[in-house]
């Protein structure tokens, strides 16, 4: 997951790492006091998770108190880019003799952590060719780093401290990326971290229900999907079919029924459905008939009137089917079960000739 | 021949007492897999299933020297010092199905497998099955024999449900599969696409094979080199799922822990890439079998 940048901030500074004097502001009332304890020159900076926020005008150099005012307050109102902005970070302005770019992720072409560093920080990073990366051994990571000491000390005396810092962070906080971009060095030789794009290990730090996940959307079919793979290939055909989710959820391994109903209930009362797709594939060992007895649950209670397609296989897939079918009879819901005869994309398409 | 099983394969389980771990021991000995014992720290000397229970894998080993295989079905925070644990023991092909293990876990795990040669299917995978020959770990279920049969088709699959639908696909074309391996879902796998690949290239049972990849993290680089510099030479085809993830802001995670919308990871951009370097890549997932079918007949 990941975090915003004061958040992100937060974590460095733990680890001894300098960041800019700044000030977290959500109301409009705060900016000018914050403005005034902070002096000279500032940087605004709307906290938001998306990328390219520079591009859209997220980030904002400012000389007086109502260059301040005038920034923050317009992303508290407005948002930026569409998106809505809770809070924004204002911070003092640093002087910088250079400015670098120093990341620790877990990149797929070495299987396991790497540190990027390059001499030239700032945006348009991802085009830029000097960016130098070194693997780093997971089981003693600091021995890694000194090998490379010599070599970063040739960009920024403080940079082999910065790095080990960094990668300190990087484990202790089970991140799968720390990237500062850029490090501002100063006259003194100090670095300080500029920004911080974090994000956290998924694993140790979500603690979501049971292997669920839940995206609102804003279509008008509720979807709710078996298996990972399952959920992306359904999705797809959706989109392919013109069918315009009302939501992505996905459960996948062998949740209780309880869980089954309670993320069911989620996705079949959002007001204002044309239809849902309750669709999986062939499970391995999952319990059709313990997680579709969740499924029923739900649809006793809220008894929608729009079109339900289900295609589902697995283990005691007939008696889920048939419980389904039981459970369309008692409440005269419009239900159509498929097993996998039926392909999902058919499955999909079949929604499209129903849907309300 | 086949890969990574044999008929002779013997396999313990990590684990073994637990419901995941008892579930896999049925899954295996039901598909012709010699599951001749496990391991449960705290457990040594109980009989689960009718298979002995040992405190260490080394014990296990001690009384069943054959066993060259372990699959590990223990608690995230467990996964870690029972994969090494299997890696000192000397056990060379280790089937992690446990997900959600701490990220610099794995990459703890991958890079000891790594300097010992050992082989880590996973994390996060529910292991691989040789169709009349064996299987390792759960893939298949209870639906194993109406899923599968001997045949020419290499399957490989990021996703444990997939990996069944895409035999499937096989299947109803009136084929069979080679091996099906599930590589698993994960950000760091220690078994990827171009590792199974190089072992279905040296398969002779093995005539094309067919892949279910996902956009996020990036292992479809390692398919295009394999095929540019000649390593794999056999029928392709590959469909890559999650294109309509493009619409979502960048970092989000859609069902498999590696599944993150990024830049150049997206499912056209990987699709693309494939295709130039000789992949058929199928639009939809249903097409995969027929991009395959003309090249197994001819």
């Amino acid at each position: 997951m990941n975090v915003y940048e004061h958040e992100g901030k937060a974590l460095l500074a733990k680890h001894g790492i300098a960041i800019p004097a700044g000030i977290l502001l959500s109301r409009v009332e705060e900016i000018e006091a914050a403005a005034k304890s902070l002096g000279g020159c500032w940087v605004a900076k709307a906290q938001v998770l998306a990328g390219n926020r520079a591009a859209h005008g997220g980030v904002v150099f400012c000389e007086s108190v109502s260059d301040v005012e005038k920034a923050v307050s317009g992303w508290l109102k407005d948002g930026l880019n569409g998106q809505p902005v809770t809070s924004a970070l204002l911070e003092e302005h640093i002087v910088s003799t250079q400015e670098l770019y120093v990341s620790c992720v877990y990149d797929v072409a070495v299987h396991g952590p790497l540190l990027l560093v390059g001499r030239h920080g700032g945006s348009g990073i991802e085009t830029r060719d000097d960016v130098r990366s070194f693997p780093l051994d997971p089981r003693d990571p600091r021995r890694s780093l000194e090998t490379i000491f010599g070599e970063l000390g040739l960009i920024a005396k403080a940079l082999p401290e910065f790095c080990e810092k960094i990668v300190k962070a990087f484990f202790e906080e089970d991140a799968r990326q720390i990237e500062v971009n850029p490090v501002a060095e100063r006259a003194d030789g100090t670095l300080v971290a500029l920004d911080a794009k974090v994000a956290l290990d998924d694993a140790v730090h979500d603690h979501s229900a049971f292997g669920a996940s839940f995206h609102p959307l804003s279509g008008d079919i509720a979807t709710l999907f078996s298996g990972g793979g399952a959920s992306l290939v359904n999705m797809d055909a959706m989109q392919r079919a013109g069918l315009h989710a009302a939501n992505y959820a996905e459960y996948s391994g062998n949740p209780p029924k309880e869980k089954v109903r309670e993320l069911a209930t989620l996705v079949l009362s959002k007001p204002d459905l044309r239809g849902a797709l309750i669709i999986g594939g062939i499970a391995n060992f999952t319990d059709i008939k313990e997680t579709f007895e969740g499924l029923a649950e739900a649809l006793d209670a809220l008894k929608p009137s729009y079109p339900i397609v289900v295609r589902r296989a697995g283990p005691r897939e007939r008696e889920g089917l048939e419980l389904l079918r039981a459970c369309a009879e008692r409440n005269g819901l419009k239900i159509e079960l498929f097993g996998k005869e039926t392909s999902m994309n058919d499955a999909v398409a079949r929604m499209k000739a129903l849907m309300l | 021949m086949s890969i990574l099983l044999t008929e002779n394969t013997s396999v313990l389980i990590q684990g073994i007492t637990g419901k995941e771990g008892l579930r896999a021991l049925t899954a295996m000995r039901a598909y012709h897999t010699r599951v001749p014992c496990g391991v449960t720290p705290g457990k040594g000397g109980h009989v689960a299933d009718g298979a002995p229970v040992f405190e260490t894998v080394r014990d296990a080993l001690t009384s069943f020297p054959e066993t060259t295989v372990s699959a590990i079905y223990v608690p995230p925070a467990a996964a870690k010092a029972a994969i090494l644990e299997a890696l000192e023991a000397g056990i060379t092909l280790v089937n992690v199905m446990t997900e959600k293990m701490p990220l610099k876990d794995a990459a703890y795990c991958l890079a000891a497998a790594r300097e010992r040669g050992a082989r880590i299917i996973g994390p996060g995978s529910l292991g691989c099955l040789v169709p009349g020959i064996g299987r390792l770990g759960v893939v298949g279920g209870p639906l194993v024999d109406e899923i599968y049969a001997p045949g020419p088709i290499g399957v490989i699959s990021r996703s444990g449900g997939m990996t069944n639908e895409l035999s499937w696909l096989v299947r109803q074309a009136g084929l069979g599969q080679s091996t099906a391996v599930h590589v698993g879902g994960e950000l760091l796998i220690g078994t990827t696409y171009a590792d199974v690949l190089k072992e279905m290239e040296a398969d002779p049972t093995t005539k094309a094979v067919v892949i279910y990849a996902e956009q996020g993290v990036n292992y479809e680089r390692e398919i295009v080199s394999l095929l540019q510099d000649g390593g794999f030479t056999k029928p392709l085809a590959v469909h890559i799922g999650g294109a309509f993830a493009e619409t979502l802001p960048s970092g989000t995670v859609v069902g498999h822990a590696g599944a993150i919308v990024g830049k150049g990871q997206s499912a056209r951009e990987k699709m693309a890439a494939l295709q130039d370097a000789g992949a058929l890549v199928a639009e939809r997932f249903e097409d995969l079998v027929e991009l395959i079918h003309p090249t197994v007949h001819a």
